[in-house]
């Protein structure tokens, strides 16, 4: 049996203000080729200036993985031309990079990393659709990354998967990064080969253009498939880069990799070697905001969650940011993550939205499930008044008001609807009578659909069982 | 040919003799006669100096002089240094009509103590050469005798300073770039140690060993153009925080070194006469110390593996992208191999081949690592010698100026340099000035070498020996 051996190569985009080598801004949405100057462009005499704030972040994700902080790192020239690059060579770290190993866990597993290093974006290509024409926008250019590789120590789509989920949460949870694949602030590209039958490494595909995490996984799986299908059929694995095809589910040859590219690596002479001071690791690790472990144990310690909500609501920083700012005013944590990680959660599913997207503020959330607690509305009915916030900004008590949502908790009126509903179903009466308990429902989905939903249920209940017996 | 230096210029100004803008208009008056011969410039700037020199604040104070040491002062600038607004070619036809977007800082600051900037002088291309022969428009004459070269690669700044064309210049020193033409054209040229002066705004040839100079009439002219350079720059991050005050202050000095190998050196008689004066003059003041230099052949070597490789890299930018010569193709990648093989001469595609063999993983770093090496070594040496004595006296070049087309071989062309190199290896400086007269009229230049930052008492000797020399 071949065992799958997967190995992952992450690009972060730092949410610095400023460019890794230039003071210009790290914002490549504006204007194309408005954030540029002689440095990022490659100008004839222009010199590069390390970013602090990059370095610093750099030093808080080495922390967060239980990496080593290298107190010495190079920085280094791997030359390659292509139109993207200005100065016909990227500047990275090369021999000794800022962090070494790290490791992060995943369900039983341990992810191993072997580095973290500090390296400038390229700029972006545009290819004009229906002309042979490529235009650059070089606002990306030098924009700090870090690049993030891992052992090849992964042995599943699902544990890929998951290590990035973790990975995003880390990043999110530190504040260096985004982590939106889909705006480029993270790419993942994959390293995957099969063992051979002696248990030794076969040969290494690289797979690109990975453009969610669902095509990390899938790309994962289609290409253990088709790696074991060429060796079964006697064939062999080629090194090789392939693409990912979103629209056909499956990977595509880009390019053979016939010996190593050679980029000529070597110290850059434009600047000195990175020094990282113990004061820089102790201000780092003071300034290290929570992260998702601390906030799932902080979660069930004083909350009481259980951990499978805990992880519900630390499984985005935004998430918990939104429950931590409900927690402000209110007492129920359960009730509050019950809605959140459902409620909440499917709608974020459904419009593929995040939680600021929503449309409902902490405060109207916590508005509306007072109400509940309070016995004005009954849960049902909360979720239509949830809806409507949605729909029109407006609080909750100010919509109860409006569409008379009120719930009906006077008694008279109650045994009045109960009386009503059995009269109205004799022939069920008579059945319930001999036997036929489970009618009760009926009854129930009745009185409840007499006081459009506003009736309150515990108090219907009572009344119901009281009439049932007397009758 | 008047020698003006800065001090005559001002004192003229401050009697009122003379206006800032007459002063320029009789440079530019030589510049208009020699220049059609002599090449020294790649462009003149004679409009906008002019402009600056009516600028100038009227009369001209000693204050004032303080205050903006090089006010009224025509200054060249080397051409692979950015002067906004100007062509910055680097001789190079692949940058034939760039215009610099910016001021490198030390033209900031040249402009900031009153320069004039008055052209961008000729040069090896992106200073490779050591002749002004490999320069895309045309090589420089030596204003001594036009049948010789002025050397290189800065050789339009030593021989627009000697022509009188400009009172003082920038030049750029990776190997000897700025000595060996200064001592070609007979002018004091200075290399500083590396980091004391910013290179933002240079175009980088060998980031490690880049320096930009001075070249002027006299010590005190190229010691105060310095002292307007030098200085910490936050925009290069290789520039050393350091400040001098006063460069030309004097210094307590009790010991010099020579050089052994120099009398195993095939050397030029009338240069080796005139060094043995210079030690005469030094032995008057000084006790000498003997020392070997060792590895002199592996300097060179080590010098051209890391230069050439450091190049091959430095010079990707200039790829016809976004910038310079630009000739299409099919494909980028013809666009590239297109725009690079009419964009570069021969001495240059000569280097980037070079150096991109150098790094290439095919030979694993082993020559570049080793010249790593070499250079430690001879750092280490230097670094022993001056813990003993406090400067070192050797030729600058080991022969007087070849005439054009004289030195075909690069490899011949390279020992020009011999000399200049284990200074500029070990990041250390070194000034030349010129000594003697011989029958053609060419001075024999002097070096002058000390450790990291030792450039008081580098102007201290030079200034001892100028003075002995009247």
């Amino acid at each position: 049996m071949r065992q799958p051996v997967i190995g992952l190569e992450i690009h972060i985009q730092l949410l610095t203000k400023t460019k890794m080598f230039c003071r210009c801004k790290a914002s490549f949405g504006d204007e194309p080729n408005t954030n540029i100057c002689p440095v990022c462009m490659g100008y004839p005499g222009a010199l590069p200036v390390p970013n602090k704030e990059a370095i610093k972040m750099g030093i808080t994700l080495g922390l967060a993985i239980n990496g080593e902080v290298q107190c010495v790192s190079d920085f280094s020239r791997k030359n390659y031309f292509y139109p993207d690059m200005p100065k016909g060579y990227q500047i990275t770290q090369d021999s000794i990079p800022l962090i070494k190993n790290g490791h992060i866990s995943v369900s039983d597993e341990i992810v191993k990393l072997e580095r973290i290093h500090i390296e400038e974006d390229s700029a972006k290509m545009l290819h004009e659709p229906g002309t042979d024409k490529t235009l650059i926008n070089f606002n990306r250019a030098g924009v700090p990354l870090l690049e993030i590789v891992t052992l090849p120590c992964l042995k599943t789509a699902k544990t890929a998967n998951i290590f990035l989920e973790k990975l995003k949460q880390i990043i999110t949870y530190t504040g260096i990064s985004t982590g939106k694949m889909e705006e480029g602030a993270l790419r993942c590209d994959v390293n995957i080969s099969l063992t051979n039958p002696d248990g030794s490494l076969g040969q290494k595909i690289e797979v690109k253009n990975l453009n969610s995490f669902k095509a990390v996984a899938k790309s994962i799986e289609y290409e253990i498939e088709r790696q074991n299908k060429v060796l079964d059929a006697g064939g062999k694995i080629i090194p090789e880069t392939r693409s990912w095809d979103e629209s056909k589910s499956e990977t595509f040859i880009m390019r053979i990799k016939d010996g190593k590219a050679d980029y000529r690596f070597f110290p850059e002479p434009d600047l000195k070697s990175l020094f990282v001071t113990q004061e820089m690791i102790d201000e780092a690790r003071k300034n290290m905001s929570e992260l998702p472990g601390q906030a799932v144990e902080r979660l069930i310690k004083t909350h009481n969650l259980s951990e499978y909500d805990a992880s519900l609501i630390t499984s985005s920083k935004e998430i918990l940011h939104y429950y931590d700012l409900c927690m402000k005013d209110f007492q129920d944590p359960k009730l509050l993550a019950n809605w959140i990680s459902s409620e909440i959660l499917k709608i974020m599913n459904k419009n593929n939205c995040y939680i600021n997207e929503v449309g409902i503020k902490p405060m109207q959330l916590t508005e509306l499930l007072s109400l509940i607690l309070k016995g004005t509305i009954s849960g049902k009915i909360a979720k239509d008044v949830l809806l409507v916030v949605i729909e029109t900004g407006k609080n909750p008590s100010e919509i109860v008001k409006e569409k008379g949502l009120l719930q009906v908790s006077d008694t008279d009126s109650l045994r009045k609807i109960v009386s009503e509903v059995l009269e109205e179903n004799k022939n069920e009466l008579e059945r319930y009578k001999n036997g036929e308990q489970k009618l009760f429902g009926l009854f129930m989905g009745q009185c409840m659909k007499k006081t459009k939903g506003k009736g309150n249920p515990k108090m219907l209940q009572t009344i119901l069982k009281e009439l049932l017996r007397d009758a | 040919m008047t020698h003006q230096t800065k001090n005559e210029i001002h004192n003229s100004l401050i009697q009122g003799e003379q206006t800032p803008v007459e002063i320029i208009e009789e440079y530019l008056k030589r510049i208009e006669a020699q220049e059609s011969e002599m090449h020294t410039f790649i462009e003149v700037t004679g409009e906008s100096c002019l402009n600056e020199a009516k600028q100038v604040p009227k009369p001209i104070t000693k204050e004032i002089v303080e205050d903006t040491p090089f006010v009224g002062i025509p200054v060249g600038i080397k051409d692979n240094i950015n002067v906004k607004g100007f062509k910055t070619t680097a001789a190079s036809k692949i940058l034939e009509n760039h215009i610099s977007v910016y001021d490198a800082t030390v033209v900031r600051k040249i402009k900031n103590a009153g320069g004039l900037i008055i052209g961008k002088t000729n040069m090896d291309e992106f200073a490779m050469g050591s002749s002004t022969e490999t320069s895309c428009f045309y090589p420089t004459k030596n204003p001594i005798n036009t049948k010789y070269t002025p050397g290189g690669s800065s050789g339009g700044s030593a021989a627009s300073v000697r022509a009188g064309h400009c009172t003082v210049s920038l030049g750029s020193d990776t190997g000897g770039s700025v000595r060996q033409p200064a001592s070609f054209c007979g002018v004091v040229g200075i290399r500083p140690t590396y980091g004391l002066v910013s290179r933002y705004g240079m175009l980088s040839f060998c980031s490690s060993l880049d320096q930009i100079g001075t070249i002027a009439n006299d010590v005190d002219d190229a010691f105060s153009l310095l002292e307007v350079i030098s200085g910490y720059d936050p925009k290069d991050s290789t520039s050393v925080n350091i400040e001098y005050q006063d460069l030309k202050e004097p210094e307590e000095i009790s010991t010099f070194g020579i050089c052994n190998e120099i009398e195993k050196l095939y050397i030029d008689p009338f240069v080796h006469d005139m060094y043995k004066k210079v030690i005469a003059i030094l032995l008057k003041n000084f006790k000498k110390e003997n020392h070997w230099l060792d590895n002199l052949d592996k300097a060179m070597a080590a010098y051209h593996i890391i230069a050439d490789s450091e190049a091959s890299s430095n010079l990707a930018r200039y790829d016809g992208v976004r910038y310079g010569l630009q000739i299409s193709g099919e494909s980028s990648q013809e666009a590239y191999i297109k725009t690079r093989t009419q964009g570069f001469g021969a001495e240059v595609k000569r280097r980037i081949l070079l150096g991109t063999y150098i790094l290439s993983e095919e030979i694993e770093g082993s020559y570049y690592k080793q010249a790593l090496c070499a250079k430690e070594k001879i750092t280490e040496k230097l670094d022993q010698i001056f813990s003993s004595c406090q400067f070192m006296v050797i030729p600058t070049s080991l022969k007087l100026p070849f005439k054009f087309g004289e030195r075909n071989d690069p490899l011949d062309m390279y020992y020009s340099d011999y000399l200049t190199i284990p200074s500029a290896i070990a990041g250390m400086p070194s000034v030349t000035i010129p000594v003697g007269c011989n029958e053609n009229g060419f001075s024999a230049g002097i070096q002058i070498m000390g450790p990291k930052f030792s450039e008081k008492v580098l102007h201290s000797v030079a200034k001892l020996i100028e003075g002995e020399l009247k």
